[in-house]
């Protein structure tokens, strides 16, 4: 995937309106989450909207990561190791994002900040940090060898997610702290809130991957002018 | 391959034991994560209790899992870290065989390392701690054994991506732990708490869990480790 100046354009302008849109819907539209036994969701539920869609990119970001790592390896080019590249790094910056968020919603629906007993938050958590090593291996990474480690990396924590989740699930269930939770079913207006949070945060992360893969791209034509005129 | 594998290990483990300088830093080190964990839980082993065993037994399993990993940490970044800097991996790469054989090998000379200072770790443990193992040795050895394949296997793998980049050690430590930390640790210091409690039959699913990891890791090990390997 290369840099395209009218895809960018055309992305910002998405993501522009579909992020206008989503923040009406979530915060006007959606109605109060209630439960049959009269219980109602504090406003900060509505973080809910935004929190899951910017945990959901960063998946989809670091599974571009794993497909771009593989293609790297199996037919090169520097292309796919930007696009691995700058997927980690916009998927980390949606990782943090939804990382910062869990907790204010946390806090104030479950009155806890973190459940470790919840797989998603530690699968999240453990998701993060993975990456979080990646961006530090393939940043001090110069050359395409360099490069080749951080797609090998890229591959082996992509693997270990879902093993993580198994082995967390499996410990959790056999070792139960259920804390009641909270989570009523989803009306249909809640239903629409969370999927226009999720077009609108996917159309920003393509559109912040085209202005990344933009910059690497003027990157490397100032290593090229650099190297022909001599300098270092 | 196999055979490969065996001679680079039994390569590997000659040269150790000629110097024992590895060894023996590694087995320093755990005993000082040991004493570290001592002094630290001073305070909470301070109380009297009905039985100092007792009073230690839910302590044991965390901390030898953690002497384990960072002492075995250690070693496994030294073995590669050794080979690069002296050119012999380029060496090993000349001769023609299946690059993962040298995987393989590494991997079984590193577990039989690692081994050696987990055992000393336990030992360090039950004298530190004054902590009577009370005959559950065999069970807790056989855990001990699978989380330590399943550590190794990841980390051998780790170790030589992190050994051709910048800033080694902590490089290491980085890309290790998140991985480890889900799949390796806590299987292991569940299965054995359970086994030191004399009841390694309830640890099942966890046993289970350490092989399937294992299993996985080997085979990305042998699938990625000519990539990293590539000049």
């Amino acid at each position: 995937m290369k840099f395209d100046r009218r895809m960018g354009t055309i992305f910002l302008i998405l993501s522009i309106v579909t992020v206008l849109l989503a923040i009406y819907v979530a915060l006007l539209y959606t109605p109060e989450v209630k439960t049959e036994d009269g219980w109602v969701a504090p406003k900060a539920q509505k973080i809910f909207y935004f929190h899951v869609p910017a945990a959901w990119v960063s998946f989809v970001a670091f599974g571009v990561v794993f497909l771009a790592s593989i293609q790297f390896l199996r037919v090169g080019g520097k292309n796919w190791d930007t696009l691995a590249y700058a997927s980690a790094e916009i998927g980390v910056v949606f990782c943090t994002l939804a990382i910062i968020t869990g907790p204010i919603w946390g806090k104030a629906e479950w009155g806890q900040y973190w459940r470790w007993e919840d797989t998603k938050l530690t699968i999240t958590f453990i998701l993060w940090l993975i990456y979080l090593a990646y961006l530090v291996l393939r940043g001090g990474a110069e050359s395409e060898d360099k490069a080749r480690l951080a797609a090998v990396f890229g591959i082996i924590g992509f693997v270990c997610v879902p093993l993580s989740f198994i082995s967390s699930r499996i410990w959790y269930s056999f070792h139960p702290n259920v804390v009641a939770s909270s989570s009523g079913s989803m009306s249909a207006a809640s239903g629409m809130g969370l999927t226009m949070g999720v077009i609108a945060f996917t159309f920003v992360y393509l559109f912040m991957l085209q202005k990344r893969l933009f910059i690497h791209e003027l990157k490397d034509k100032i290593e090229e002018l650099k190297e022909e005129i001599g300098g270092i | 391959m196999m055979p490969q594998a065996l001679t680079i290990a039994k390569k590997d483990i000659k040269t150790e034991f000629r110097t024992r300088e590895m060894i023996f830093s590694m087995v320093v080190f755990s005993l000082l994560i040991i004493m570290a964990f001592r002094f630290a839980f001073e305070f909470y082993l301070a109380e009297p209790a009905d039985s100092v065993s007792e009073a230690v037994l839910p302590l044991v399993s965390p901390i030898l899992w953690v002497t384990f990993c960072f002492a075995g940490m250690l070693g496994l970044l030294t073995s590669f870290a050794k080979e690069k800097d002296r050119g012999t991996l380029d060496g090993l790469m000349l001769v023609p065989m299946d690059r993962s054989a040298i995987y393989f090998g590494k991997v079984l000379s590193n577990f039989f390392l690692i081994l050696i200072v987990d055992i000393a770790s336990v030992v360090f443990f039950s004298l530190f701690f004054a902590f009577d193992y009370n005959g559950n040795v065999v069970p807790v050895f056989a855990v001990i054994l699978l989380g330590t394949f399943g550590f190794v296997v990841i980390g051998t793998l780790i170790s030589s991506i992190s050994v051709n980049a910048r800033g080694r050690e902590v490089l290491f430590a980085i890309l290790l732990i998140p991985l480890i930390l889900f799949t390796v640790l806590l299987p292991s210091i569940t299965a054995t708490s359970l086994a030191l409690e004399g009841n390694i039959m309830d640890a099942q699913v966890e046993l289970r869990l350490l092989g399937a990891f294992a299993a996985v890791y080997i085979a990305m090990g042998y699938a990625l480790f000519n990539f990293v390997l590539e000049e």
